[in-house]
């Protein structure tokens, strides 16, 4: 059976196998920089992180990147991300080097 | 699990996103006809979430010229060209801390006087004069000298509108150069005085020395082909530029809302003037060749073109 590999853009890049199956997730653990913007989720957005990561970053994919820079705001990865709530905003500059 | 693998491989080769540059990204998201560019305006970001919308507002042309390090160049250090008035004329006009019109060619706050933000164009001449006398029975004509002269200098600048910042500036310009062809009259402390003298800074010492001038004409030239954006005249605006922070005080100047067109053009002629006192203390050919007669463009001598 191939090996499965997870793409760089992917939460689970860097979580290992262990046999046929993902072992304990090891997500990124992306830095809080003092300049990050501070986004007070539009209606535009509302419960679309996806959108929101391909408009900033260019890649829908991306879209989990939101709720592990803000863990105390956003659980649920999409339902959360409400119209009105404010989050801290990753640069891209930021994932670049963190995700290589 | 070959659909599996497919299914998570598609994710990072489908959009290899990452490694685009920043500044096309920012490129494309801001073109109007990009839908990600119009949904990152309305909610005021940009592209790469390198910043709001509203972070720069106000400092598209520089007008406090920064150095490379960020510190603010002093408007006496500054190259770029200045029309300015004595520091007792700018109490009363830019200076004075009730003109909210003018402020933003304050002194202190702002770029003491007018300076034009894009490059202008100037011309200066410098004439000798000389009578001619026909001679009877001569195949040449006999010239004597009669005087020299500087003529008016011309400046010919752009300005543009692009927030409230530069629509401020705008209309202080304006106000500043209106006021520069008018006399004190009637009720005036300075009642019966000719308008007031400008001083002309630029590209240095040795080229603009601080040269006084009267205004001789001014235009303000607005094209029809241009937009025209509304800007809040009289108020102070946040320190980002965005908004209006509030209205002027009830002892401040002329508070309300204006129309100026995105891109003008301002002409002004100044006359060279020079005072006979400062010409026959000062004014030697051999120092005005040696360039005495420019140092310190604040000094008694100074000022010689």
């Amino acid at each position: 059976m191939a090996e499965v590999t997870y793409a760089r853009n992917s939460p689970y890049a860097r979580t290992k196998f262990y046999g046929n199956f993902l072992d304990v997730a090891q997500f990124p653990n992306i830095p809080k920089n003092a300049d990050d913007v501070v986004f007070e989720i539009n209606r535009t957005y509302q419960y679309r992180p996806d959108l929101l990561a391909f408009d900033l970053y260019g890649d829908a994919n991306l879209w989990w990147v939101f709720a592990l820079r803000n863990p105390n705001t956003i659980k649920d990865s999409i339902f959360d991300m409400r119209a009105g709530t404010k989050i801290y905003l990753p640069k891209k500059s930021t994932l670049d080097s963190l995700l290589g | 699990m070959t659909g599996l693998e497919n299914d998570f491989e598609s994710g990072g080769v489908s959009r290899n996103i990452l490694s685009s540059s920043g500044t096309s990204a920012l490129a494309n998201s801001l073109s109007p006809g990009n839908s990600s560019g119009a949904r990152l305006a309305q909610a005021g970001l940009m592209a790469g979430a390198t910043g709001l919308l509203k972070d720069i507002a106000g400092s598209v042309f520089n007008i406090n010229f920064q150095n490379s390090d960020g510190s603010v160049i002093a408007p006496e250090n500054d190259w770029r060209v200045r029309v300015s008035m004595s520091s007792q004329i700018a109490n009363l006009f830019y200076d004075n801390p009730a003109n909210t019109l003018m402020r933003p060619l304050n002194s202190q706050t702002g770029t003491s006087g007018v300076v034009f933000p894009y490059t202008p164009t100037v011309t200066l001449s410098h004439t000798a004069r000389y009578g001619t006398q026909a001679l009877t029975h001569s195949n040449y004509n006999s010239y004597f000298y009669e005087g020299s002269e500087i003529g008016a200098i011309q400046i010919n600048g752009e300005f543009t509108v692009q927030n409230v910042r530069e629509g401020q500036y705008l209309m202080a310009a304006i106000q500043f150069f209106r006021i520069c062809t008018k006399m004190f009259f009637g009720r005036d402390e300075y009642a019966g005085s000719p308008p007031p003298l400008v001083f002309l800074d630029g590209y240095g010492d040795a080229y603009l020395p601080h040269i006084p001038c009267v205004v001789t004409q001014f235009s303000h030239t607005m094209q029809s082909e241009v937009d025209y954006v509304q800007i809040p005249i009289g108020v102070d605006i946040g320190s980002s530029g965005e908004l209006p922070v509030g209205p002027p005080s009830p002892n401040d100047s002329y508070g309300g809302i204006v129309r100026l067109p995105t891109s003008s053009t301002i002409t002004i002629n100044l006359q060279p003037v020079y005072s006979r006192k400062n010409i026959s203390e000062n004014f030697t050919l051999e120092n005005y060749a040696r360039g005495l007669t420019i140092q310190g463009g604040n000094s008694t001598r100074g000022g010689f073109i």
